[in-house]
């Protein structure tokens, strides 16, 4: 799915001290699983994960997704492709504050029909929001709840790619084990790529990243 | 590929701040047009004595000096007297007059919330010449009689409540104490009033030219026959009265209404305009996610200006429904009983405020494009 080669990212081009964020990575990864991007703050962890989402555009190297190369595609179609067929959970849950946690997650849809709003439904459910939760907006739910509504949000137009950075990292021990097994589930058919600095999160990813100083330091299998 | 992005989450979730926006909206919008029908009845007040009474009557008031040096057209050598009525006789036979005749006048004054205006009206020392006077302007005798003796006269509805006076009032005691007695309520559109001299007063003598139809240029008249006239001679005619109440009225008071609007309205312009920067603000990370999932700039201003449009469109609906009815009120309950003529309904000041509104609708443009030119994606918050 994606095929990335002699990807950099350099912060503060224009000063003597340029400051690397990536460093010439080669990558493949494939159409389903769940791959975890390990490593410190500062490793250039999220910075990948934004390359490959085209949030970020590289200095130098090639990012190719499904045969399209994503760094020299137009705004139009990177947004397009942002809307169809990737979904993002951030390091905070960037609900807006005035909706429930369902147009919270209907926001982000694609469609507005009955199946979508069921769907939508159905993904807060699995992700322990109860029925009285949903409809609540953002400043009456707990950061859990929020971040998993954000999950909720990423899934709900069923994303070819699901970017998370730091999932979890709001989310107590129970909750966050909940959210990676729905990951887990979801990355049967799909691709996701979850950013993390918390290994124990990973138990069940296929495959991890470890990322240190912009470079990959080991590319395996699961822990 | 739908757009759920809704103007109506916004409105509907955030009652609070655009009920504020609302009722500011709102309330701005009703404060101008009531304003504006409270110093617009200086101009419908004035209306029928300034523009519908002089198409019925003109008078005139020709000083002896003025007299003594005019050579009036068939009389050049004639003395005062002669010339006098050789006026009179070509003016009862101009096209459209249908009499005139001799008359002291006396003055009935109307005050609006703004400026005052007086309006002439003759006294006849017989009561069959008011009954004329009164057939002649189609004004009716609703309540009392009519003067039958010195000092006695009958006074418009409007006037009589304008200046809260009433049967058996002494008129205008401050100018000329207890001699002039109201002894009838007359019913006119044009404010029509009539009376008898009384004998302590000589108040003026003037040519009272009642007409036909709309051609009451009596100073072109008078320049026809050789009058010249000067500053101590006195004409009230159309043409006159037309100038006074374009001048005086219309334009006057057009800009006392549009300086007030536009006071109002700037202060609410900038008041919106600094609220709205603050939403705007408030809103920043909610752009940004929106750029984030792949919502496009444009989608992100057409869902901002579908919620102006619903706030604007909310604050219209209610600007005109405080508005209207709460003028019909003032109308109703103040106004008309203080003999002050109203006009509760004015469409194109409805017309020309939704304009305005749309205006700062179009200034609000500017930090909304302002906003949406800075959207960043999260990655950039969060680095």
């Amino acid at each position: 799915m994606f095929d990335i080669k002699n990807l950099s990212m350099i912060y503060d081009m224009d000063t003597d001290e340029k400051m690397y964020a990536l460093k010439g990575l080669d990558v493949k990864f494939p159409d389903r699983g769940l791959i975890g991007i390990i490593g410190p703050s500062g490793s250039g962890k999220s910075t990948l994960m934004y390359c490959l989402s085209t949030l970020k555009k590289p200095t130098d190297g090639s990012v190719v997704y499904n045969g399209t190369e994503l760094t020299t595609i137009t705004d139009v179609k990177r947004e397009q492709l942002r809307r169809r067929e990737f979904g993002f959970v951030f390091q905070k849950h960037y609900l807006v504050p005035y909706m429930s946690a369902f147009d919270n997650v209907m926001v982000a849809a694609v469609t507005n029909d009955a199946a979508t709003r069921e769907k939508a439904k159905y993904y807060l459910e699995q992700l322990g929001l109860r029925d009285r939760e949903i409809g609540k907006r953002p400043t009456k739910l707990s950061g859990g709840q929020c971040q998993r509504a954000s999950i909720a949000r990423a899934m709900i137009n069923d994303p070819k790619v699901v970017f998370a950075d730091e999932p979890t990292a709001s989310l107590d021990h129970q909750n966050a084990f909940n959210v990676m097994r729905i990951l887990k589930e979801y990355s049967a058919t799909r691709l996701v790529l979850v950013v993390t600095h918390d290994r124990s999160i990973l138990g069940e990813a296929d495959r991890i990243i470890e990322m240190w100083d912009g470079e990959i330091s080991r590319d395996g299998g699961a822990l | 590929m739908k757009s759920n992005l809704s103007a109506w989450n916004y409105v509907k979730n955030n009652r609070r701040s655009v009920g504020t926006m609302i009722s500011a909206l709102a309330l701005s919008f009703a404060v101008i047009y009531v304003v504006h029908v409270l110093l617009m009845t200086s101009v419908e007040g004035f209306k029928p004595m300034l523009l519908e009474y002089p198409k019925k009557v003109g008078f005139f008031n020709i000083s002896e000096k003025t007299l003594e040096k005019s050579k009036v057209k068939g009389a050049e050598d004639a003395d005062l007297k002669e010339k006098m009525k050789a006026l009179l006789t070509k003016l009862r036979a101009k096209e459209g007059v249908k009499d005139v005749t001799w008359a002291q006048v006396l003055q009935a004054r109307y005050q609006a919330v703004i400026g005052q205006w007086s309006e002439e009206f003759p006294l006849y020392t017989e009561t069959e010449e008011i009954v004329r006077y009164l057939e002649h302007t189609g004004a009716k005798l609703i309540r009392g009689r009519l003067p039958e003796s010195e000092g006695e006269v009958v006074i418009s509805s409007m006037v009589l409540r304008n200046q809260k006076l009433d049967i058996g009032d002494w008129f205008m005691k401050d100018q000329f104490g207890e001699t002039f007695r109201i002894v009838g309520e007359v019913e006119s559109d044009c404010m029509v009033s009539a009376g008898m001299p009384n004998h302590y007063y000589n108040t003026g003598m003037y040519y009272v030219v009642m007409y036909n139809e709309d051609n009451g240029n009596l100073r072109a008249f008078l320049r026809e026959q050789g009058v010249e006239l000067d500053a101590a001679d006195t004409v009230y005619d159309l043409p006159a009265h037309r100038e006074h109440f374009r001048e005086d009225c219309e334009l006057l008071i057009a800009n006392v209404v549009n300086a007030i609007s536009a006071v109002v309205l700037v202060f609410v312009a900038v008041t919106i305009l600094i609220a709205y920067v603050s939403f705007l603000r408030n809103r920043v990370n909610e752009f940004c996610l929106y750029a984030s999932i792949g919502y496009r700039r444009m989608e992100v201003y057409g869902m901002m200006m579908r919620e102006m449009f619903i706030i604007f469109g909310i604050s219209l609906f209610f600007g005109v429904v405080i508005a209207v009815p709460v003028s019909f009120l003032l109308k109703e309950l103040i106004l008309d009983p203080a003999g002050i003529l109203a006009v509760a309904w004015y469409p194109e000041q409805i017309a020309k405020l939704t304009a305005t509104l749309l205006l700062i609708l179009g200034v609000l443009q500017i930090p909304v494009l302002v906003s949406i030119r800075r959207i960043k994606t999260i990655d950039r918050l969060e680095d």
